[in-house]
Formats: C-alpha cells, sequence, structure tokens
C-alpha cells in the first residue's frame, strides 16, 4: 500500500485550483485560438480577441481568468493500493475542502458557495463537488473543474424513450445549444453523458468535459465529429454575436442502461473552461 | 466605435443602435442577483433605493477580491435573464441604462422600449481583461452581501456592444443567439 501524506493531498488540491482558476490549459488555449484564426463574423471577432487579451491580462496581472470563480468540481482517482494518511478523522471531502479554502482566501478567488435556501455564504468556496473513485493501482490522480454557473445553469438532462435513435438524441443536443443561445458565454464546450440512470447521464456529461481537446476515444469520435459540426451550424458565435464557431468541442461518454430506458443529459463549458490535473 | 458618457441622457440612449459598439465612461453601478431581490423588495414598499437610479447605469457584476495594489479583481459580467423579474421595476424607478451578458425576457425588451433605455453586453468571461477599464471602486450599498454588494465604479472607456437598443431591436436575432426567429 502506498502512503500518501495527508498535507501533500491537501497542497495538491491548493496548486490546481490555483492553476485552473488564472491559466488556462494549453490545449484549451489552442482550441481558442484557431478558432480566432478561423472566425470571419467582426463582432466575433472583436468578442474573441478579448477573449485571448484577457487570458494574457490573468496570466500577467494574476488575476482569475473570470469573477465567476465557481464551484470546484474534483474527480479523485484513488488507486486501490493507494492510501491518503490521514491523522484519522477527516474524510476525502474535508481534506479537499481545505485545499480548496486555501487556494481561495489566499489568491483574493471569489467566494459563491452559499447555503441553497437561505443563501448564506460562509466564504471559504466550500464545499466543493467531490467525486472519488476507486480504481487500479497504487497513485492518486486529481481532476478539477472550476464550473461556473452561467454555463451550469444550462444543463439538461432528458429520459428519452428506449425506442428514440441517434438522430433524436442529436437534435435534442443541438438544441441544449441553441437554447441556451449566448448566456454560458460561447463558444462553449459540450459534455454529453448517454446511458445509465438519470444521475449516471449526468455524472457522465461532466466527465466528458474533462475530455475536450484531447485524443478521441474511437467509440465516439464519429457522434462527437458530427455534433461539433451542427453546433457550430447554429451561428450563434463568440459572446453570441454570431460567427463561424459556436462550439469549441463536443465529447460524448455511454454507459449502458436498462431495457425501459435512455437517459441522455447535456452539460455546457464557457470558453473559459478551468480546469487542473495532478497524480500523486 | 462610440464613446458615451453616464449618466444616460435621453439623446445618448436614443441614438444608439442595436449592433453599435460602445466605449463607455462615467459611473456605474455595479449590482446582481441579492441586491436586485433587495431593491425590488424596497421599490414595491415604496421605499427610497439607497441608489438614485435616475438616468443610471446597472452593470450584473460580482467581482472577485482586490488583490493587493489592485482597485478591483477580475469584474466580467454576469448572466443578465436572471435579473429580468426585477428590471421592469427597476426601470420605472429611472433606470436608463444595464450591462451583462446574454438574453432579456421579451417583457424586458418591451420595457426598455417604454423607457427609453439601452441594454449592453459585454465580453463574458473576460473579467481580467474588463478590470483594466476600472479607475475607482466603492461599495455604494448592501457591504453585507460581500460580492453582491452594489458598487459605485468609476470607468472610462468601458467596451460594450447594444444588444437592445431603445427601440426594442435586439441584436441577438440577427446574429443567431435568438430563440425567437429560430425553426
Amino acid at each position: 500500500m502506498r502512503i500518501i501524506a495527508e498535507k501533500d493531498f491537501v497542497a495538491s488540491i491548493e496548486e490546481c485550483a490555483v492553476r485552473a482558476n488564472f491559466q488556462i490549459a494549453p490545449h484549451i488555449e489552442q482550441l481558442v485560438a484557431s478558432a480566432y484564426a478561423r472566425e470571419t463574423n467582426p463582432h466575433a471577432r472583436v468578442v474573441l480577441d478579448a477573449i485571448i487579451k484577457n487570458l494574457a491580462d490573468a496570466r500577467s496581472k494574476h488575476l482569475p481568468i473570470c469573477q465567476d470563480t465557481g464551484m470546484v468540481i474534483a474527480f479523485i482517482e484513488i488507486g486501490c493500493n493507494a492510501a491518503i494518511g490521514t491523522s484519522g478523522c477527516r474524510g476525502i471531502q474535508e481534506l479537499v475542502d481545505e485545499g480548496i479554502q486555501n487556494a481561495y482566501m489566499k489568491h483574493y478567488l471569489r467566494k459563491s458557495v452559499v447555503s441553497p435556501l437561505e443563501r448564506k455564504n460562509y466564504g471559504t468556496n466550500t464545499p466543493a463537488i467531490v467525486w472519488p473513485e476507486i480504481v487500479t493501482g497504487e497513485r492518486i490522480k486529481i481532476s478539477l473543474m472550476i464550473k461556473g454557473f452561467g454555463s451550469e445553469n444550462v444543463t439538461r438532462l432528458k429520459l428519452f424513450r428506449p425506442s428514440e435513435d441517434i438522430v433524436a438524441i442529436s437534435r435534442f443536443i443541438r438544441e441544449c445549444v441553441r437554447k441556451a443561445g449566448p448566456n454560458p458565454c460561447p463558444p462553449v464546450f459540450v459534455g454529453v453523458g448517454i446511458g445509465g440512470t438519470a444521475e449516471k447521464a449526468l455524472f457522465l456529461s461532466k466527465k466528458a468535459l474533462f475530455s475536450v481537446g484531447r485524443q478521441r476515444n474511437p467509440e465516439t469520435a464519429g457522434l462527437e465529429e458530427k455534433l461539433l459540426v451542427s453546433t457550430n451550424k447554429l451561428g450563434i458565435g463568440a459572446g453570441g454575436l454570431g460567427g463561424d464557431t459556436t462550439c469549441l468541442d463536443v465529447r460524448v461518454e455511454t454507459f449502458p442502461t436498462h431495457i425501459a430506458g435512455l437517459p441522455v443529459a447535456v452539460s455546457i463549458g464557457c470558453w473559459a473552461h478551468r480546469t487542473a490535473e495532478t497524480s500523486l | 466605435m462610440k464613446k458615451i458618457m453616464t449618466p444616460l441622457d435621453p439623446g445618448t440612449a436614443g441614438a444608439l443602435k442595436a449592433g453599435d459598439w460602445v466605449e463607455i465612461s462615467g459611473i456605474i453601478y455595479g449590482a446582481r442577483d441579492a441586491a436586485h431581490k433587495r431593491f425590488y423588495e424596497l421599490a414595491g414598499k415604496g421605499k427610497t433605493l439607497p441608489v438614485d437610479l435616475r438616468g443610471q447605469v446597472i452593470y450584473y457584476v460580482g467581482p472577485t477580491p482586490a488583490p493587493p495594489g489592485k482597485i478591483i479583481g477580475s469584474c466580467g459580467p454576469t448572466t443578465s435573464s436572471r435579473m429580468d423579474r426585477y428590471t421592469p421595476l427597476l426601470l420605472e424607478c429611472g433606470l436608463k441604462g444595464m450591462i451583462g451578458k446574454g438574453r432579456r425576457c421579451e417583457a424586458v425588451r418591451q420595457m426598455i422600449r417604454k423607457y427609453n433605455a439601452v441594454y449592453f453586453v459585454t465580453f463574458g468571461g473576460c473579467g481580467a481583461y474588463l478590470s483594466k477599464f476600472f479607475k475607482k471602486v466603492e461599495i455604494a450599498a448592501f457591504p453585507d452581501l460581500g460580492p453582491e454588494a452594489v458598487f459605485r465604479f468609476e470607468v472610462e472607456d468601458f467596451p460594450a456592444l447594444v444588444e437592445i437598443d431603445s427601440l426594442g431591436n435586439d441584436f441577438y436575432k440577427n446574429a443567431g443567439s435568438s430563440i425567437i426567429n429560430q425553426k
């Protein structure tokens, strides 16, 4: 059993939260830069130019990329031969929250997390949304996403009849992007979860957002590429002002489902898709 | 790029057309969900608002805390549609301009036309870039709301696009973003 010290785990969470808020991952920045290079709509060009200047300003002035520093989603993969050497009284939620709180307090990040009904803000931006998973191996992999709510508020779930085909599902996904329109800060990233149960489909749609801009899974590549083309035909464009790029990338994750159902979930990421990963 | 000054007089508001890029200078007020709710409750009871909105522009924003040596943190727009339910009453109180991102509902579009007001959009997710247009920042009301307090900002050449003009023209309709004109 490989033991990872509690303080190292907390420090890694903190480091990822800071990195994600101030620097966009290179593969995401690359997608934004190529969208700017090929954009022909003058309004969209103004928006994409501001986006690129914003990334430079965030880096050089150490200001968060976006004022919505989000609610943090933490996917934690723990190898079954690895363990966090805690003092015994804190679980994974507490450890992640400590790292997030440190990052948000030390780096002047906005604390947006409130109690749901009273709307009370405790000023720590915690709790984070923590999804631990036990996997094979002896390492711990941390994947953080800074999820702004301009994009979170346009998440959709539809429980299709099992007889529906991929055409109907594709139409639904395209409709989600169209209805979201200018609100979630396009050009957007689209994560799709197909199958499982309702909550599994939603979970997969978030997980899919982690893989945008990377190597495609051959099993879903064809569908993803079709969806990318069809969503870009919507013409919503950068900032919703019209243009060639509405969607920067689409990823689909699937899971077996029940004979009586076909859940489909769509999560949208704004252009400022802030993620960071590390392995311990 | 048109240069305009706040507060907005009727002539300035009337001359702006949907799709115009503008640079806004002067005082603008920062307010988002929680502050709007309080404004709405106060105005609904006939009470005086802590800020006189006549001719003023509200920017839908909740900035990040100012780091040492800076007057403001990251300060881009938040989604405007969440303010739709409060907006007609604020327009009745004299509000002339709003800056945010995304669509407004039909009722707001009609009220914008009725009150000769303007809805601007600016660059979503560009809070670091937009911070450079802020020259002065103070809290104008509700300091207990933290990032959702009402701020009084002095801005210089703040960039925005006229999304809904005072005649009720909606720029998104020409840009594929409207859900009304799409099949």
